[in-house]
């Protein structure tokens, strides 16, 4: 075939008129919904398992059942499912929606009640100050640690050690001071799904306890041993403590790490069912290269004609008009990923999240644009290529 | 360098009665003449240029192009024929609007694989024998109606094709700028070239070495 007139393609391309940058735009703009949703979706699953690494891929949670909430946990639960074969360490928990209030600023958070171990079981990590330790609990005093993130809503600062907030606990508001702030840990994720994961208040479960007039625990978590953390685990685990407790399948283990499959499980099929309906934008544009190259070969009959008479081979015709289908969603598609990539930089840098390019969804789209581009460019193609020379030039 | 014996044309044209655009014309070009075919408008110049440039097949009668019976050919054979032999001045419209001046006067050569650095001689070359080498970069767009036509002469001159075939050439020019587009057929005469000239203006038919007069498409004279 004839390489040696490439260089002309892209100058009748460039010279050419309005309409193959239109195409070109339209390529761009399936391209560029594609790679940008496939983006978030990767971003969003790459968040999602930075997370839930953050939150202790070794801990689990045991708790009643949502049908059975009569059972009721204890200190001694604690110690004995402490004791159990691939248990390292068991905390007591209490779990309660709350708002707080801070400088007259609502915000709504969770609040857990947690003791010393919180650091290793349930991973937080104090950005300032200090975490819950025994002795709150033992005094059931009234401080607290909450996240960065809140800190940051109400007092527009991180280090808010030793204010004064209020919290929501049991219906009336309980005065707490801030120990500690926490990181948090699922910042970009909260952002993203604003509302949806609420920040979270660390208080000693005791003081929780009082406030609530509960004597049990709402919770236990364990921290498992790392090398036995799998599925079977959690199976056998549930059994042991449904027989500690005589209870029967009242009591169930969740733990992060099948939480995090479940999350990412949903993300990815959202964004491949969006990704899919972008694909289709792809398709759609591959019809708008086929209109421009036929209104083109129309338009430029007479050129065919005197291309012919000159000397071009049908071959040389298909190839010029074919590689000028390919080029403009090749250049199309370039363009949209260009963009994207610009859009996903830029949305992981206003988040603060770490940029991963999209680049499977990048290849593939463009992969599939300029097949798109050879398949909707073959029919024009050919028709010119077909063209007898005198029909092209009685034009 | 052209034999025809014979030659029919008959259009028929999807819903309308047939129209005999050529009727029964034979007739014999040398290498290196000059022949100038007159006629009146609708006379069937065109059809016989089209038949002589291998871009159309005669209804009846045999055509042979330097010794080649052209009706045996397919569209490949053909233009690979038109690529070698003969090269085309029209009316008007004779470029590509995209190319410049000459990137169309390369295009043949490109057809025929020619290599680049050969090639940028070549077209040096044709432009200068045309008087249009400062024009070398200029879009057909920016150049008159004669300096277009002088770039479809360098194109044949570039192309080296033994056989010209111009339909009408200066059509659509001034006396003066068709004069300039003769004179450079001529040119091209003296270098060895057989050129078939289609034309309506006597005056210029004078200047060829053969006149060939058609009506009604047929040869009178
Ligand atoms: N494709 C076609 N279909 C039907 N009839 C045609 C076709 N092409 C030409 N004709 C007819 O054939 C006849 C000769 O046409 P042709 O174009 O060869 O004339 P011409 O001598 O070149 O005229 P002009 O000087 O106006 O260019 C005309 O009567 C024309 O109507
Ligand atoms: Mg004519």
């Amino acid at each position: 075939m004839n390489y040696g007139n490439f260089s002309g393609i892209i100058k009748s391309i460039k010279r050419g008129r309005g309409r193959s940058w239109l195409t070109l735009c339209s390529v761009a703009v399936g391209v560029f919904a594609v790679v940008v949703i496939s983006g978030i979706g990767s971003i969003g699953s790459e968040r999602i398992s930075s997370t839930m690494m953050t939150m202790g891929i070794n801990s689990a949670m045991v708790q009643a059942s949502d049908e059975d909430s009569t059972v009721a946990l204890t200190r001694e639960d604690v110690a004995a499912f402490g004791r159990l074969q691939g248990v390292n360490k068991a905390m007591p928990l209490m779990a309660a929606m709350s708002r707080s209030v801070i400088l007259e600023n609502c915000v709504n958070c969770y609040a857990w009640g947690v003791d010393e171990d919180a650091r290793e079981i349930i991973s937080i990590e104090a950005v300032y100050g200090r975490l819950i330790d025994n002795h709150d609990v033992e005094n059931r005093s009234c401080v607290c640690v909450i996240d960065e993130d809140i800190a940051r809503q109400t007092y527009g600062r991180g280090n808010i050690v030793g204010k004064k907030i209020k919290l929501l606990l049991n219906g009336s508001y309980y005065e707490f001071e801030v120990v500690g702030v926490a990181k948090s840990g699922i910042t970009g994720l909260q952002s993203m799904m604003a509302g949806i994961i609420p920040d979270f208040a660390y208080i000693p479960y005791s003081t929780m306890q009082d406030i609530t007039g509960k004597s049990s625990f709402d919770k236990i978590a364990l921290l498992l041993d790392s090398k036995s953390a799998d599925e079977n685990l959690t199976e056998t685990l549930t059994e042991q403590v449904n027989g500690i407790k005589k209870c029967e399948g009242s009591l169930v283990i969740n733990n992060f790490q099948s939480q995090k499959g479940q999350l990412t499980d949903i993300l990815s099929v959202v964004t491949t069912v969006l990704s899919l309906i972008a694909g289709i934008s792809l398709i759609v544009s591959g019809i708008t290269v086929m209109t421009t190259m036929l209104v083109s070969v129309g338009e430029r009959k007479r050129e065919i004609g005197i291309k012919k008479s000159i000397g071009a081979k049908s071959g040389d015709i298909m190839w010029e008009f074919l590689s000028e289908s390919v080029l403009l969603t090749a250049l199309g598609s370039c363009l949209g990923i260009i963009l994207a990539l610009l859009c996903c930089f830029i949305g992981c840098a206003a988040l603060s999240v770490p940029f991963t390019a999209p680049v499977g969804a990048a290849a593939l789209s463009f992969a599939f644009s300029v097949f798109m581009g050879a398949v909707f460019g073959v029919y024009p193609a050919g028709k010119a290529a077909g063209m007898k020379p005198i029909d092209a030039l009685r034009s | 360098m052209i034999k025809a014996e014979n030659l029919t044309k008959i259009y028929s044209p999807c819903g309308g009665c047939p129209v005999t655009a050529l009727d029964d014309i034979s007739l014999e070009v040398a290498d290196g003449e000059f022949l100038a075919v007159v006629g009146a408008s609708g006379s069937g110049k065109t059809t016989l240029m089209n038949i002589i440039g291998c871009l159309d097949m005669p209804t009846e009668g045999r055509y042979c192009l330097d010794g080649t019976d052209v009706s045996t050919l397919d569209s490949r054979g053909l233009s690979s024929v038109r690529s070698k032999k003969i090269s085309f001045v029209f009316q008007g419209f004779n470029l590509i609007p995209t190319l410049t001046a000459a990137e169309n006067v390369e295009l043949p050569l490109i057809y025929r694989r020619m290599a680049a650095a050969q090639r940028k001689e070549i077209v040096k070359q044709a432009l200068e024998a045309v008087g249009l080498e400062k024009r070398a970069n200029h879009l057909p767009l920016e150049l008159s109606g004669g300096q277009q036509q002088r770039v479809a002469i360098a194109r044949a001159f570039a192309s080296d094709a033994p056989l010209i075939l111009a339909d009408e050439p200066c059509g659509n020019l001034d006396s003066k700028a068709g004069e300039t587009v003769m004179s450079m057929l001529r040119q091209m005469n003296k270098m060895g070239k057989t050129v078939v000239l289609i034309t309506h203006d006597n005056a210029a038919a004078k200047t060829a070495d053969r006149e060939l007069r058609i009506s009604d498409g047929r040869i009178c004279v």
